[in-house]
């Protein structure tokens, strides 16, 4: 994500969701920036 | 693998999601789904059971940060429109909110239950999230809910969401993650892409 020009990128957590044996729910922010 | 079969594949995954999401996810959905990622029990219990039983959301994107009122929001991936509804809330008669969806059946469930819930504040388009139908600069903040992952182009998806968001605007939302590289059988898959 961050080549795409975001900043801030950041990964928060886990959701309570688990939706295979091998994926889980995550929640992500990420910011523009200014430049 | 074809994009076009991996978004093929999605629409008619998400095409059947439209009419209800129950017994399409192997983790809870619709109220139960809600309910499980903290979302307003009072803004719950305010939807339609048409709208709400179509909810397949991995999480909760209103957890990562607040909504201001006045703000122009875009959800990638409305399908039905209950995130849409609850951001609308949000940013009030002030702002706006807009929603993408690749299944043409979601938008148009999206369009009719924003009708029924009275968002006026609101515009709704079939497009993925590879070619936003939005122009540079547009949106406050870009909202997500267990979408990306579908998109067989990711970083050209994040590029256009980029593109569409202000300088200082926000992306906040919740996707599949991988715990561990899954096997290439399983992970080539057109099921595994619409899953």
């Amino acid at each position: 994500m961050k080549s795409t020009g975001f900043i801030e990128v950041e990964y928060v957590a886990e959701t309570k969701v688990t939706t295979s044996q091998f994926t889980v729910g995550g929640l992500f922010r990420a910011v523009k920036g200014n430049g | 693998m074809d994009t076009n079969k991996i978004q093929d594949a999605v629409r008619e995954k998400y095409s059947g999601v439209s009419s209800s999401a129950e017994g399409r996810f192997n983790y809870p959905t619709g109220k139960d789904g809600a309910i499980l990622h903290g979302y307003d029990p009072a803004i719950i219990r305010s939807m339609p059971d048409e709208l709400i039983k179509s909810f397949c959301g991995v999480g909760n994107p209103f957890t990562l940060g607040p909504i201001n009122e006045g703000e122009i929001l875009l959800d990638v991936g409305c399908g039905a429109g209950f995130d849409l509804i609850v951001a609308s809330r949000m940013v009030g008669q002030k702002g706006k909110v807009c929603g993408i969806d690749l299944t043409p059946k979601m938008a148009e469930k999206a369009k009719i239950n924003m009708d029924q819930y009275g968002v006026q504040n609101c515009d709704v388009q079939v497009a993925g999230a590879e070619s936003i139908p939005y122009p540079e600069n547009t949106f406050d903040v870009v909202i997500s809910n267990g979408v990306l992952n579908l998109s067989p182009l990711k970083e050209k998806s994040f590029r256009e969401i980029y593109r569409v968001l202000r300088p200082n605007g926000r992306l906040q939302f919740a996707d599949i993650v991988l715990k561990e590289d899954c096997a290439g059988a399983m992970c080539s898959t057109l099921e595994a892409w619409s899953n």
